[in-house]
C-alpha cells in the first residue's frame, strides 16, 4: 500500500510544467490584481444602474432629437468650428520649437550630464500629469475668457507631451549617423542639425499629427468649459433645447475627428 | 515502390493573370528526400503550399493517402493535414510561448477542443513532447520563451512541433534561409535523420543548391511554374542549375534570395 | 530625360506646396483666434503675478467628500477599462476580417467603434447628462463608451497584425477555428492587448478626473465648483492631487510593462 502511494505521490511530483513559471505568474497576478481591483471599483461607485435603465427611453428620444439635424444658424457653428480649429493648429504650431528645443536638452544623445536631464525631465512629466482642460482652467482664471486662453493653456500640455515624444525621436536616431559627424569634430549645434534632427523628423511629424487628433477633441471639450468652440456651441444649444443644432454640432466634430485620424494614418504611411 | 503523393497537372493562376504553376505533376515515393530549387518566383512556395491546400490550386489533383486533397470537405482536410507536418522559412513559433508549449502544439490536431484550448495535454504527450527535446539537444530551453532562442534553435522547435504530429510527409519552405552556416548545417541534417531513421518523407524548398545535391535523394527544378528537372542529384549539370536560376552556377551557391512573394495567398481553412 | 525632370519639377513644387499651405492655415488660425502671440509674451508678468497671487498658497482641504471624490476618480478610471477590456476584447474578434464569421459585421463593429472614440469623452458625458442627471454612473458611462470605442480599434489593429506566419502554421497543424484562436493567435496578441489596456487606463484616468466638470462625479466636479467659486487656493490643491494621481499610475503602468512584457 506504502509503496502505491508513494508510487503515486512521486508520479504527481513529476508531472511535466509546460509554462514559463515567472512570467506566466506574473501576466496571471496582474490580470487577477486588475480584475480584483475594477470589481471592487464597480461596487464602490454608487451606480445607479436601475435609474439608468428606467431613463433608458429618455436617452433614445434626446438620441432620435440630436439626429434630427437642423441648419439653422450655420454661421455661429461654423465660426465655432472654425475657432476650435484654430486652437488646435496654434497650440500645436507654437508648441513645435520649444518643444524640440526642451527636447534636445532631455535626449541622452545630445546632454551628456543625468542631473540636468533629469530635472528637466521631471518638470515635463509634472507639467504633462495635468490635464490639458485644468491648464486651460488655470489660464483663464488668470487671463479672462477667449480662445487666446484656450491656445495658450493647451500649448503648455503639449509642449509637455510633445518634448517627451521628440526626447524619443532624438534618442532613436541611429549612432552611426551620430558618429560620423563627431568622428569629424563637428559641434553639438552641428550635430544636432544635421544628423539628429533629419533622422529623428518623420518621427517627429507622426507625433505632431497624433496631437493633432487629441488637441482638436480637447479644443471641442474646452468650450463646455467656456474657452469657445464647437464644444460651447453643442452645451448651448442643448442647454436651450436646440437639439437639432446640437446634433449637427456633434456631427461635425465627429466628421473632423475622422477626418484627423485619417489624415495622420497617412502621414505615419508615407513617412 | 510505395507512393505516398501524387500531384498530377497541378495549376495556379492568380486573378491578376500571373500563373505560378503550370501543369507540374510528379510522384513521390515513401521515404525519399526531395528538394525542389529555383529561382524567385519560380512557384516553389506556392507548389508546396497547394500540397496541403494552404494555397487553393486552379486545376489538378494532389493524391495523397488515399484521397485528392483537392477534392476534401473543410473537416476531412483538417484531419488529413494532421499527417503533413510543415515547416517554415520564419520558424513561424509563438514567441511568447515556451519551447515545448510550441512543440506540444502539433497535437492539437488530435485533440478534442475543449482540452486543446485549456492546455490539458496527456502526460505521454508531454513526455514525448520533452523527449523529442532531449534527443535533439534542446532540453535546456524547456521552459524558455520561444522568442529568446536562436534562429537555428527556433527552426528545429519547428520540426518538433512538425514531428509531434506523426506525419507521414513533411514539407519544409526554405528552412535554411534565414539562417547561419551552422545551424544550417544542423537543421538539414535533422531533417535528413527524419527520413533515414523515422521514414519520413521530406520534400523541401532549397535555394541553396550545394545543400541540396548533399543531403537529398532526388532534386526536382521548377522554372517559371513548369517543372524542368526531376532526377537524382548525380543528374544535376551545371547546364540545368544555369537554365532554372539564369546565372552562372558557381556565384549561386551563397545564400538566399528574399523568399518570395505571397501576396495573393488565401488561407483555406 | 523629359521625365525626371518633370518629377523633380513636381517635387520641388511638393515642398513649396505644403510651405505654402502651412503659412495659409496658420495665419488664417491666427487671424481666427485673433492670437498675438507677441501681446501674450509682454502679458506673461500679469500672468505670473495673478498666477501666485491667486493659486498660491495651494490650500489641501481633506474632508471626507473630498477624499471620497478621489477614490471615486481611481474607480471610474479602472471600472471603465475593464468593462471596456472584456467587451472590446470579445468584439475585437468580431470586428477583425481575419477572425470575424462575417465582414459585414466586422466593418459595422468598426464603424460603431470609430464613432464612440471620435466623439470625445465630455461630449458623451454631457449627452449623457442630458438624458440622465448628474452622478458618477454617467462619469462611468461615458468613460466606459469612449473606451470601448478606443480598445476595440486598437485590439481589432493588433489582432490584424498578428503575425499571418503564425495563423499559418496553425492552419497546417489541422487544428480547427478555435484552437487556432485560443493556442496561436490568443497568446500571440496578449502582450499587446495588456498594452493598449494599460495606456487606456492611463488616458482613463486623466479624462476621469475632469469628467466631473459636465456633471460626472469625481475631483473634477470638486474642481469645477472651486474655480466657479474663485476659490482659486483650494482648486489649486486640487490641481496638486489630480498630478500627483496621473504621475503616480504612469509609474504604476510603467512598473507593470517592465515586468509583463519584456
Amino acid at each position: 500500500m506504502t509503496v502505491k502511494h508513494e508510487g503515486a505521490r512521486v508520479e504527481r511530483r513529476t508531472k511535466i510544467q509546460i509554462n514559463n513559471p515567472s512570467s506566466f505568474r506574473n501576466v496571471k497576478l496582474f490580470f487577477l490584481g486588475f480584475f480584483l481591483l475594477s470589481f471592487a471599483s464597480l461596487l464602490f461607485l454608487e451606480l445607479d444602474l436601475a435609474k439608468v435603465a428606467a431613463r433608458l427611453p429618455k436617452m433614445g428620444n434626446v438620441l432620435s432629437r440630436l439626429a434630427i439635424l437642423s441648419f439653422d444658424k450655420l454661421d455661429i457653428l461654423l465660426k465655432a468650428t472654425a475657432e476650435s480649429v484654430s486652437v488646435t493648429v496654434l497650440s500645436v504650431f507654437y508648441s513645435i520649437v520649444p518643444s524640440m528645443i526642451l527636447g534636445a536638452f532631455m535626449a541622452s544623445n545630445i546632454i551628456g550630464s543625468r542631473a540636468a536631464r533629469a530635472v528637466i525631465s521631471w518638470i515635463c512629466s509634472i507639467i504633462r500629469a495635468i490635464p490639458t482642460t485644468v491648464w486651460v482652467l488655470i489660464i483663464l482664471a488668470c487671463l479672462g475668457f477667449g480662445p487666446a486662453a484656450g491656445i495658450i493653456g493647451m500649448c503648455f500640455h503639449t509642449l509637455a507631451f510633445l518634448a517627451r515624444a521628440f526626447q524619443q525621436s532624438f534618442e532613436n536616431v541611429p549612432e552611426g549617423n551620430i558618429e560620423a559627424l563627431k568622428s569629424g569634430g563637428a559641434s553639438r549645434v552641428r550635430i544636432f542639425f544635421q544628423a539628429i534632427l533629419p533622422g529623428a523628423l518623420s518621427n517627429m511629424i507622426s507625433w505632431c499629427a497624433i496631437r493633432f487628433e487629441s488637441n482638436f477633441s480637447e479644443s471641442t471639450i474646452l468650450g463646455m468649459v467656456g474657452a469657445g468652440g464647437v464644444g460651447y456651441t453643442v452645451m448651448a444649444c442643448m442647454n436651450g433645447y436646440e437639439y437639432g443644432r446640437a446634433g449637427t454640432a456633434v456631427l461635425v466634430i465627429l466628421l473632423l475627428s475622422f477626418g484627423l485620424e485619417a489624415l495622420s494614418i497617412r502621414l505615419k504611411k508615407n513617412i | 515502390m510505395n507512393k505516398i503523393l501524387s500531384v498530377k497537372n497541378l495549376t495556379k493562376r492568380y486573378r491578376n493573370g500571373i500563373t505560378a504553376l503550370s501543369n507540374v505533376s510528379m510522384e513521390i515515393e515513401h521515404g525519399e528526400f526531395v528538394a525542389i530549387i529555383g529561382s524567385s518566383g519560380s512557384g516553389k512556395s506556392t507548389l508546396l503550399r497547394c500540397i496541403n491546400r494552404l494555397i487553393q490550386p486552379t486545376e489538378g489533383s494532389v493524391e495523397f493517402d488515399g484521397s485528392d486533397i483537392c477534392k476534401l470537405s473543410s473537416a476531412e482536410l483538417k484531419k488529413i493535414r494532421r499527417k503533413i507536418g510543415m515547416i517554415f522559412q520564419h520558424h513561424n513559433l509563438v514567441n511568447s510561448l515556451t519551447v515545448i508549449q510550441n512543440v506540444l502544439h502539433g497535437r492539437l490536431g488530435y485533440m478534442r477542443t475543449i482540452p486543446a484550448v485549456l492546455g490539458l495535454y496527456s502526460d505521454s504527450d508531454r513526455r514525448k513532447a520533452l523527449d523529442l527535446l532531449e534527443q535533439t539537444g534542446l532540453n535546456s530551453f524547456v521552459t524558455q520563451r520561444a522568442g529568446e532562442l536562436s534562429g537555428g534553435q527556433q527552426q528545429r522547435v519547428g520540426i518538433l512541433r512538425a514531428l509531434m504530429q506523426n506525419p507521414m510527409l513533411m514539407l519544409c519552405d526554405e528552412p535554411i534561409a534565414s539562417l547561419d552556416p551552422h545551424s544550417a548545417k544542423l537543421v538539414m541534417g535533422l531533417i535528413k535523420q527524419l527520413t533515414v531513421e523515422r521514414g519520413i518523407t521530406c520534400i523541401v524548398n532549397l535555394h541553396q543548391v550545394e545543400a541540396a545535391v548533399r543531403y537529398a535523394t532526388r532534386i526536382i527544378g521548377l522554372d517559371h511554374g513548369n517543372i524542368v528537372f526531376d532526377d537524382t542529384p548525380d543528374k544535376l549539370t551545371d547546364d540545368i542549375i544555369r537554365k532554372i536560376y539564369g546565372g552562372n552556377p558557381h556565384d549561386l551557391i551563397i545564400g538566399g534570395k528574399m523568399h518570395e512573394g505571397t501576396e495573393a495567398q488565401e488561407l483555406v481553412s | 530625360m523629359k521625365e525626371p525632370k518633370l518629377k523633380s519639377l513636381c517635387r520641388k513644387f511638393k515642398k513649396r506646396i505644403v510651405l505654402l499651405a502651412v503659412i495659409v492655415i496658420v495665419g488664417g488660425a491666427t487671424w481666427f483666434a485673433r492670437f498675438n502671440p507677441l501681446a501674450i509674451f509682454f502679458e506673461m508678468d500679469t500672468f505670473i503675478s495673478f498666477f501666485i497671487k491667486d493659486f498660491f498658497p495651494p490650500q489641501f482641504v481633506f474632508q471626507a467628500e473630498n477624499i471620497r471624490a478621489l477614490f471615486v476618480t481611481v474607480a471610474m478610471a479602472f471600472a471603465a477599462s475593464m468593462t471596456a477590456f472584456l467587451i472590446a476584447g470579445f468584439l475585437s474578434f468580431l470586428g477583425s476580417d481575419t477572425t470575424s464569421p462575417s465582414l459585414i459585421l466586422a466593418r459595422g463593429i468598426r464603424a460603431v467603434a470609430s464613432v464612440f472614440r471620435n466623439v470625445p469623452t465630455l461630449v458623451w458625458a454631457f449627452i449623457l447628462f442630458m438624458s440622465f442627471g448628474i452622478g458618477e454612473t454617467i462619469g462611468f458611462l461615458a468613460l466606459l463608451i469612449s473606451s470601448l470605442g478606443f480598445l476595440t480599434r486598437a485590439f481589432i489593429e493588433t489582432l490584424d497584425a498578428a503575425a499571418p506566419e503564425i495563423r499559418e502554421a496553425a492552419v497546417a497543424t489541422g487544428a480547427t477555428y478555435w484552437k487556432r484562436v485560443f493556442c496561436f493567435i490568443l497568446p500571440d496578441i496578449i502582450p499587446g492587448y495588456i498594452s493598449w489596456l494599460l495606456y487606456n487606463v492611463e488616458l482613463n484616468i486623466r479624462s476621469s478626473s475632469i469628467v466631473g466638470m459636465v456633471g460626472g462625479g469625481g475631483i473634477g466636479l470638486v474642481l469645477f465648483s472651486y474655480i466657479k467659486m474663485y476659490r482659486y487656493g483650494k482648486a489649486a490643491g486640487i490641481i496638486i492631487q489630480i498630478a500627483l494621481l496621473v504621475i503616480a499610475f504612469e509609474c504604476v503602468t510603467k512598473n507593470i510593462r517592465k515586468r509583463i512584457l519584456s
